[in-house]
């Protein structure tokens, strides 16, 4: 099942990733940040950038997937969710299989990563 | 015979080609159009992906030091775009490897647990630490994966005698059918507390770094815990799929993932990985292993002394 589900996402996902870029890059979804101003971005450190441009960090780009650059996070963040997917997945099987240590270990996987996807870590300055 | 060295020629002239623009840019001339860095990142990376798969190192591994080193975006949102290229790879791959049993669930998911929570660690100080000391250990790390490269030996069948104490508990042993002996082959795993304390720095340079760290992986699997070449080859791909996808969060939600750097790179990888697997039928080993060593060598001497201002 782990696998099936891996596969089906990984080739939607890239499938998603593509199609918002070129929709981006092609100039048909207009960016926040227009493109040809990207180059003075770039350079910058990651919290530099966000401060400069005035982005939103953690989950503040959902209300920004109206724009081009913003529309790409939706490829790599259902990139980003396959494996919790997975492992939410085959979970039921692991109980009925009673399957105590690796339940435990899949229970800790799945906070690691919902604990990472959270936003709730935040790099101190 | 002779393509991985065109290839790894190819490769070179962009990146000779790559801080020369860039100077000039910074020297005071009219900056170059915003697509030219993208175009020459997708084929970059096509070419990495080709010669990645041939010398059989993970994308992230050449990715982060080669794009740092030569292009104009921060060091933040290259190992961003690291991390996205090494977990497209693997999420790519990872079924394969699971139904072939090259990859196995068992001895994934105790490790992968491990590197994922202390990748996340990493991931929080590579990006709190300042730039120029990250980009210096990037050099340093680079520099050692190059020696490493050098002097590792990998065994194909390591001989575990008998399975540790934990390993027993979690059930880590399987069976895969191995076709140049035609036989299915059995194995276990040893040591495994010595290799979960070794996952623990694995974690924290893959979300340090943004390199996916496959070599590692396979390190540790294969010499330390005992397990097949071919067993820990699979079983790093696939967990890599979920220690760089834990970082990767990370870098995202800090705004440290720019989609004009990190899909060029995922798609070029993506596509350079598959005439890779073609080139690598007709390659020559030994021909490519040094060329992706001198490119190695190249790209972390210059993210040594980029780190250190020369």
């Amino acid at each position: 099942m782990y696998a099936v589900i891996l596969r089906g996402g990984s080739r939607l996902s890239m499938g998603v990733l593509l199609l918002t870029f070129l929709l981006y890059a092609g100039g048909l979804a207009s960016p926040l940040i227009p493109i040809d101003r990207l180059p003075q971005y770039w350079g910058l450190k990651a919290a530099e950038y966000l401060r400069r441009a005035e982005l939103p960090s953690g989950w503040g780009w959902v209300r920004l997937v109206g724009f081009g650059d913003y529309l790409n996070y939706v490829g790599i963040v259902m990139l980003a969710s396959l494996s919790v997917l997975c492992l939410l997945a085959i979970f039921p099987l692991l109980l009925r299989r009673k399957d105590t240590a690796f339940i435990l270990i899949v229970l800790a996987e799945i906070a690691v990563l919902f604990l990472a996807a959270s936003g709730l870590l935040v790099v101190g300055h | 015979m002779t393509r991985p060295i065109g290839f790894g020629s190819c490769a070179l002239s962009v990146l000779v080609w790559a801080p020369s623009a860039w100077g000039a840019e910074g020297a005071g001339s009219p900056p170059v159009a915003w697509w030219v860095w993208p175009s020459a990142l997708f084929v970059v990376t096509f070419l990495l992906g080709i010669v990645a798969v041939v010398a059989g190192l993970g994308g992230g591994t050449v990715y982060v030091p080669i794009v740092s080193g030569f292009f104009p975006f921060h060091l933040d949102f290259v190992r961003g775009a690291g991390l996205l290229v090494a977990l497209a790879g693997a999420l790519a791959a990872g079924p394969d490897l699971l139904e072939r049993r090259l990859a196995d669930f068992r001895l994934a998911l105790p490790v992968a647990l491990v590197a994922s929570a202390f990748a996340v660690v990493g991931a929080l100080a590579g990006l709190a630490l300042p730039t120029r000391l990250v980009q210096t250990g990037l050099g340093v790390i680079i520099i050692g994966i190059v020696v490493a490269l050098l002097i590792a030996r990998r065994s194909d069948f390591p001989r575990v005698t008998h399975a540790d104490r934990l390993a027993r508990a979690l059930g880590i042993s399987g069976a895969y059918h191995e076709p140049s002996l035609d036989a299915d082959v059995a194995w276990t795993v040893h040591r495994t507390w010595r290799g979960l304390l070794l996952f623990v720095l694995i974690g924290l340079l893959a979300g340090m770094f943004g390199i996916g760290a496959g070599w590692a992986n396979v390190a540790v699997l294969n010499l330390v815990m005992g397990a097949p070449l071919k067993v820990a080859v699979g079983t790093s791909i696939f967990l890599l799929s979920i220690t760089d996808t834990s970082a990767a969060w990370v870098y995202l939600n800090q705004g440290a993932m720019l989609p004009m750097v990190a899909v060029p790179s995922v798609v070029g990888m993506m596509l350079g990985s598959r005439v890779g697997v073609r080139v690598l039928e007709r390659a020559r080993p030994r021909t490519v292993r040094w060329a992706i060593i001198v490119l190695l060598l190249f790209a972390g001497v210059r993210a040594f002394l980029k780190g250190l201002g020369v």
